[in-house]
């Protein structure tokens, strides 16, 4: 009896040894789980903190070429209006009442379109204004500014207008992804030709653009400025989850394609 | 000298009852603060019983204390676990729990009587306690946001009894043939095992106390 008792004991022992383990185990595991949690929300937390500083610093990026492209609008555009009105206004002789008449008449001709030109320039700066009515009205009337200085051939392929789906970040982001690849071909690319589509397949939105202008090396121009122009872009569009192809050789022209997860 | 007597299982049961009156008179939930009374009929009957029967050797048999004893303690358990479970269902599963255990209650009453340890409503609750432990940790993995759980007093008593419970699943379900064994061969297994499991449960406990009275203190000094 003595000999069963012990190996009873032992078999008790051992049973609640095991169901103890268990119980211990599952404790460990539930504040593993617990820490590993953490640690994941805490690199979610600095990631998006990492995510707002990039976007602020994009923005101020923006801010700064918006700020050049009001300098030189203001100073090639509507500064010349001004002072040919002010020239204009200057030469009146009073004594000639018919030179003066049209010289009024002139003057007041440059005025007004002073006033549209300062009202464009409102609409292109005022980026979420435009944003609110659509990603595809915001690009087609980006794609209007454009065409009006009659310097290029602009086609621009539109499906997204009518478009029910917004996302207001993003389209504000594409929108000056899109002022800031016609600014380069305005100042580098030479083009006559541009190529502009717009569409939405299956939640990816694609933007493209082509032009016929003197293209560039790609490779060694992304290692001669890797902080410049087009780093911003792929930086810019990486903050959207989408990406962005630039395919460019000298002589062929320029052609980038951007997708982005939409909305 | 009857002091060097007394178990751990009842020092540790005082030790928690009065760190629970230190801890935890102005415990916020307020449902934590229903440990106080629990914790006085706790180690009032368990005091008594080792009083009257080791101390004074009246040999008076407490079983029916313990038995009546064990209607409060399964209400109490139930009710902190559905304080505890952010969960949508739990107010059903405490109430089938309840009506199961107090099922299995009466059965054990009717056929044993009221004199012997309900040992299947004893180990109806270890389970029932495993499965609502683990209900608890299963809705700390449904929230979404994470929180210090080491922090956190309803995880110190679910842990307690959780480690509590799981371990004298076996003790309870054996219950008869380890006191038939134990007198045989004069070790008091379930004694130890019990004990042990006392002081790491109350243990487990007074740790929670600490928590919710750490609260208290953190809220009073934002306040």
């Amino acid at each position: 009896m003595p000999l069963q008792g012990s190996g009873f004991f032992k078999a008790i022992i051992l049973i609640s040894l095991v169901f103890f383990l268990v119980a211990v185990g599952l404790i460990f595991l539930v504040i593993i789980h617990n820490q590993r949690k953490k640690l994941h929300a805490k690199e979610k937390l600095s990631m998006n903190q990492k995510f707002e500083s990039e976007l602020l610093k994009t923005q101020i990026e923006v801010q700064e070429q918006t700020m050049q492209t009001i300098a030189a609008d203001l100073h090639d555009n509507i500064g010349q209006l001004l002072s040919l009105t002010t020239l204009t206004l200057s030469s009146i002789n009073l004594a000639n009442q018919q030179k003066a008449e049209k010289k009024v008449n002139d003057s007041l001709a440059l005025v007004n379109k002073s006033i549209q030109e300062l009202r464009e320039l409102a609409k292109l700066l005022h980026g979420e204004q435009i944003v609110a009515l659509g990603l595809g009205h915001a690009l087609q009337q980006e794609c209007d500014w454009l065409q009006r200085t009659r310097t290029y051939q602009l086609h621009f392929n539109n499906q997204l207008t009518g478009l029910n789906l917004n996302s207001p970040n993003k389209d504000l982001i594409v929108l000056r992804l899109l002022q800031e690849i016609f600014n380069n071909i305005i100042k580098h690319a030479q083009a006559k030709h541009i190529d502009v589509e717009a569409n939405l397949n299956n939640g990816m939105l694609q933007l493209s653009v082509k032009e016929d202008g003197i293209g560039f090396d790609y490779e060694s121009m992304k290692k001669a400025s890797p902080g410049m122009g087009l780093a911003s872009l792929q930086k810019r569009i990486a903050l959207i989850n989408g990406n962005i192809n630039i395919y460019s050789e000298p002589k062929m022209g320029t052609s980038i394609t951007i997708e982005i997860p939409y909305p | 000298m009857w002091l060097a007597k007394i178990p751990f299982s009842i020092i540790a049961e005082w030790m928690c009852f009065i760190a629970s009156i230190l801890l935890i008179r102005q415990a916020s939930p307020k449902f934590w603060k229903w440990f106080i009374p629990y914790l006085a009929i706790t180690v009032a009957i368990e005091s008594f019983s080792f009083f009257v029967n080791r101390v004074l050797h009246f040999g008076l048999y407490t079983q029916w204390l313990y038995n009546l004893f064990f209607l409060i303690y399964m209400v109490f358990h139930i009710y902190i676990f559905y304080q505890i479970i952010a969960l949508p269902f739990i107010k059903n599963v405490g109430r089938v729990c309840l009506l199961l255990l107090i099922g299995c209650y009466i059965w054990d009453w009717n056929s044993k009587g009221f004199n012997v340890s309900f040992s299947t409503a004893n180990t109806l609750f270890n389970g029932v306690m495993i499965v609502l432990s683990i209900l608890y940790f299963y809705s700390l993995f449904q929230e979404e946001e994470p929180r210090d759980i080491l922090k956190e007093p309803a995880f110190w008593f679910v842990t307690g009894c959780l480690v509590f419970y799981a371990t004298s699943t076996c003790v309870s379900a054996f219950f008869d043939e380890i006191v038939a064994y134990s007198k045989k061969n004069n070790f008091p297994l379930r004694y130890v095992i019990m004990n042990f499991l006392n002081i790491i449960m109350y243990g487990c406990w007074i740790k929670s106390f600490l928590c919710l009275y750490r609260d208290r203190a953190f809220s009073r000094q934002l306040y």
